[in-house]
């Protein structure tokens, strides 16, 4: 009997060891199963989910007419897999000499990355170079398709748009202000990943890209080819480190043409020294020196504080004021307001702007724009320097009306002068005309209206009595035009450095709006730094750019000449 | 009838001898025993198609359905149960040293000329089909076992252990050499059990897992093969090699803990379908269960294999026949600790070692050898040969 039950209990005791641990096992299940499942179950998803991008496509960027300037293309980008590749040696070398690179870094790059699964070995090749490589067959060699932004313009109006870089991202100019705009909104795909790391479609609902907008622009390309083709002329003549020029339509505020020289192509960007991506337009300030005279004028008149026939005594060209002296190029005696103006005298203007006092000029160069930014949608633009009222000191009120003390940019001075154009209203600058969404929406930018800032009448004057015989009588003469009639203003500016002014280094402008009645364009050319035989005016240097460029776009818009008898013009 | 006293006989079991008489019909026949195994041969095979069929566009009919081929091993299966089970089970002990030697013969044969998968010789080729003599020397091992120790008063003796420990070290030492850790560390728990039950003493046994433990170190630096060591390793730590050595565990770990209480339905997990997770129609066929039937599953497998269990004892418990009590035993401690390893295997409690869940894996020899396991044990609980026992004449 004890023998039985002790052996009894011996398989009973074998049973309950072994629901024992069963049981462990269960409590092992339940941790791993039901307390880590989420844990586990984002091990799983992590390995065999994979999201795959599906791009967007980057929006287009047009002239006012819906001329293309930039857009992307597909183009072929070649990968290697080191670990598929036969031959590391062989491969670098076929490779490189495919693919015009230096066979020694190539071979260098592959082999201290031979144990990769993917490196680029060109990004973004030619057609021509991508079917040379396909035509090789070499094995670990892959292709993949990427967009690559295309300006089909080549360097027109290249320091506007700016440039996207090698992933597509707008790294300057508009490319960069509009790059949310532009970029759009990629979607993706889920796939799945198997042990082996193949991926399967699953067939699973996918989000689609929302595609980038597109940019239509207020620049008319031919005007801005026109512009561009006339400074580049002026580059050759007078070798200077830049020119800019600006066309406005001044009753819009839409600039037709903005360009800045020396360019470069943005579709190899990066051959090109960096100061050539910059859009001197905006980016840069001056003292803008005589050009800005008729502003202080226009002010002058419409305060009532003179009349354009009212005389100044030039001080036959040395003018003291403490221990600063005025030189005029000429010496002057007595000369009206006009004449001041027409002749480009800084003694007359110096007395000038002490009758108007330093509050009003002040007043006058913020109603007109100076010392802020205009909030074109373009990076990086300058404000230029208006200093505070309480900074001026009492030879302020005496070098201002000249351009001195104060810089600008060139837009800002193309706007100012658009108010004079426009009868006295400052238009707001326009450089997007409309914005077209990935789904075709067109969405026009609000304008806010001009700013009313002269009578009409004070402008009407100033263009057609004073500077219409700036270049009449005075020291625009090269400006003139054959058909059409203009007024316009020179300037040429000492480039101010640390301690004074520069002898040897001008800038050259000219601002200009024709015809003088009722302006079609307003026109600035500034000229920096011209050196070749010691010719620095502008009206020697800007003026003639400025009237050759209004002889073909005045042309081009199809303006009326005018001198012609209206009988023969109607046969 | 049987059925209705069952559970009085379970946890009182010294009613038993009350009935010794009419139990030799074939309505003895233990059906809650059997219909578990069947259910779980029947999840299986589920479980085998969904492990190994792939879909033939995505794949390209690489892959195999091995359901099928279970299906044909499963019918020779039943022919292995029907020969275990309809002799008297007095014929398998009179042959016991026979079937030990034979089995020995091929563990030898298949050391000379076995066909060699994946580095290790286990394999004997019968034309298409392939067998594990390793598998059915675990049977021939535990008949053995149990012959030998029919009242062997010496096991009350240190020495008694040892005639026992060499019948289990010589077929150990053959698989080892194959090598095949897995099914070579089988032998242990069978040893140990039988020689418990068959009365040797508690402290005899731990001093001798004692000793073991102890002589680890001897073993880890002079027995160990390298890939024994690598595989330890990568058990405690799978992290360190999270692509070769410890990819297994961690797929297997992340199969069944993302399964979760419900699983993700019946050829929807992705471990499985997307063959993360290696050798899922064999070793690791739980682990694919538990991904796609979630802890339900786990608790359903669970308790047919505890079923099998309790009516396994339960048989062994009813048996005063000494042999017949030793091999009932035998076989229920073999079908468990297989198991136990198995789906320890699964959620990293034990070292991964090439071991199949009993039933329910895809493998010829597993399922002939599981079956014959089976047939035995309803051999035993068939028949109670009378035997005399001092108890008889106690009243």
């Amino acid at each position: 009997m004890a023998l039985e039950k002790r052996r009894e209990l011996r398989v009973s005791f074998i049973l309950w060891t072994l629901v024992f641990l069963l049981e462990l096992l269960l409590a092992r299940l339940f941790w791993i199963q039901c307390i880590r499942h989420e844990h586990f179950s984002h091990l799983a998803r992590k390995q065999y989910r994979t999201e795959v991008e599906l791009p967007a496509e980057r929006g287009k960027i047009f002239d006012r007419y819906g001329r293309l300037l930039a857009t992307s293309l597909p183009a072929s980008s070649i990968y290697l897999d080191p670990c598929a590749a036969t031959e590391l040696e062989e491969t670098a070398k076929a490779l490189a000499r495919a693919l015009d690179l230096n066979e020694e870094h190539l071979t260098k790059f592959i082999l201290q990355r031979k144990h990769r699964r993917f490196i680029w070995i060109k990004r973004k090749v030619t057609p021509e170079e991508g079917q040379t490589v396909k035509r090789l067959n070499l094995a670990g060699v892959g292709f993949r398709k990427e967009p690559q932004r295309f300006y089909p313009q080549g360097t027109l109006a290249a320091p506007l748009l700016g440039f996207a870089g090698l992933d597509g991202t707008g790294l300057s100019g508009l490319e960069a202000y509009f790059e949310e705009t532009l970029k759009g909104k990629p979607g993706y795909k889920i796939l799945l990943r198997d042990g082996k790391r193949k991926a399967l479609d699953p067939g699973l609902p996918f989000k689609a890209p929302e595609h980038g907008s597109s940019i239509v622009l207020t620049i008319d390309a031919v005007i801005q080819q026109i512009v561009e083709e006339e400074l580049a002329r002026a580059l050759e003549e007078w070798e200077p480190s830049g020119a800019v020029g600006i066309v406005l339509e001044p009753k819009s505020g839409h600039i037709l043409a903005m360009a800045s020289l020396p360019s470069f192509d943005p579709n190899n960007f990066a051959r090109y020294p960096e100061n050539n991506w910059v859009n001197r337009c905006v980016n840069y300030s001056f003292e803008p020196g005589s050009v800005i005279k008729p502003l202080i004028v226009a002010k002058a008149l419409q305060e009532g504080l003179a009349r354009p026939e009212d005389v100044f005594f030039c001080e036959n060209g040395v003018y003291r004021i403490g221990s600063r002296i005025f030189h005029d190029h000429h010496p002057y005696g007595w000369l009206t307001l006009s004449e001041v103006v027409i002749k480009s005298s800084n003694v007359g203007m110096a007395k000038l702007g002490e009758a108007v006092g330093a509050e009003r000029l002040y007043a006058c160069f913020r109603a007109f724009g100076f010392g802020q930014k205009t909030n074109l949608p373009l990076p990086g633009e300058a404000a230029g320097i208006l200093h505070p009222l309480n900074k001026w000191t009492s030879y302020s009120v005496t070098s201002v009306p000249i351009g001195q003390e104060i810089a600008v940019t060139p837009l800002q001075l193309a706007l100012a002068f658009s108010a004079i154009a426009n009868d006295g209203v400052l238009p707001e600058p326009r450089l997007v005309r409309a914005i077209i969404c990935g789904e075709g929406k067109v969405i026009n930018p609000i304008s806010q209206g001009g700013k009313v800032i002269l009578e009409p009448r004070i402008a009407r004057i100033m263009r057609t009595e004073i500077m219409r015989r700036v270049v009449e009588e005075g020291t625009g003469s090269r400006a003139r035009l054959s058909r059409w009639s203009i007024a316009g203003k020179t300037g040429t500016a000492q480039k101010a450095f640390a301690g004074g002014f520069s002898h040897t280094k001008f800038i050259s402008s000219f601002v200009g709006m024709a015809p003088a009645e009722e302006p079609r364009a307003v026109v600035l050319v500034m000229i920096d730094e011209p050196h070749k035989g010691g010719i620095h005016y502008g009206g020697t240097v800007a003026a003639p750019v400025v009237a050759s460029i209004f002889e073909r776009i005045l042309a081009y818009l199809q303006v009326a000449p005018e001198g012609v008898p209206l009988q023969m013009a109607s046969y | 009838m049987q059925e209705s006293t069952f559970w009085k006989r379970i946890f009182l079991p010294r009613r038993l001898k009350a009935d010794p008489m009419n139990r030799k019909t074939l309505w003895r026949f233990d059906f809650l025993l059997f219909l578990p195994v069947l259910a779980l041969v029947l999840i299986g095979i589920i479980f085998i198609h969904s492990a190994s069929y792939r879909s033939a566009e995505i794949y390209q009919g690489y892959y195999t359905d091995y359901s099928k081929r279970q299906v044909v091993w499963l019918g020779i299966a039943f022919l292995a149960f029907w020969a275990a089970l309809l002799p008297g089970y007095n014929l398998f002990s009179r042959y016991a040293y026979t079937i030990y030697a034979l089995g020995l013969l091929g563990l030898v044969t298949v050391l000379i000329i076995g066909r060699e998968i994946g580095g290790a010789k286990r394999w004997l080729a019968f034309g298409p089909l392939r067998m594990q003599p390793s598998e059915f020397m675990k049977l021939a091992f535990l008949l053995a076992l149990a012959k030998y120790l029919i009242y062997k008063d010496v096991l009350n003796k240190w020495w008694g252990l040892a005639v026992p420990l060499a019948l289990a070290a010589v077929p150990m030492a053959l698989v080892l050499r194959q090598p095949d850790l897995g099914t070579a560390l089988l032998f242990l728990p069978i040893l140990f059990v039988v020689v418990y039950v068959a009365g040797a003493k508690l402290k005899h046994l731990l001093a001798l897992v004692a000793a073991g433990v102890a002589s680890l170190p001897l073993f880890w630096f002079f027995v160990f093969e390298e890939y024994m060591r690598r595989r330890l390793i990568y058990f405690i730590s799978p992290g360190l090699d999270p692509r070769g050595g410890g990819y297994q565990l961690i797929q297997s770990k992340i199969a069944v803990g993302s399964g979760g209480l419900l699983g993700k339905g019946l050829g929807q997990g992705t471990q499985n379908m997307l063959n993360f997770l290696l050798q899922r129609h064999t070793d690791f066929i739980f682990s694919v269960i538990a991904e796609e039937w979630g802890t339900l599953g786990v608790i359903l497998i669970f308790s047919l294999f505890f079923f099998i269990i309790l009516f396994g004892l339960e048989i062994a418990l009813r048996t005063r026949e000494p042999f017949g009590r030793l091999l009932a035993t035998g076989v229920v401690t073999l079908i468990t600790t297989q198991v136990v390893i198995n789906t320890g295997m699964a959620v990293g409690l034990v070292p991964i070692t090439g071991l199949t869940l009993p039933f329910v894996s895809y493998g010829g020899s597993s399922l002939v050898t599981s079956f014959i396991a089976l047939g035995l044990l309803l051999n035993v609980g068939l028949r109670h040969f009378p035997v005399v026992a001092p108890e008889d004449f106690q009243g």
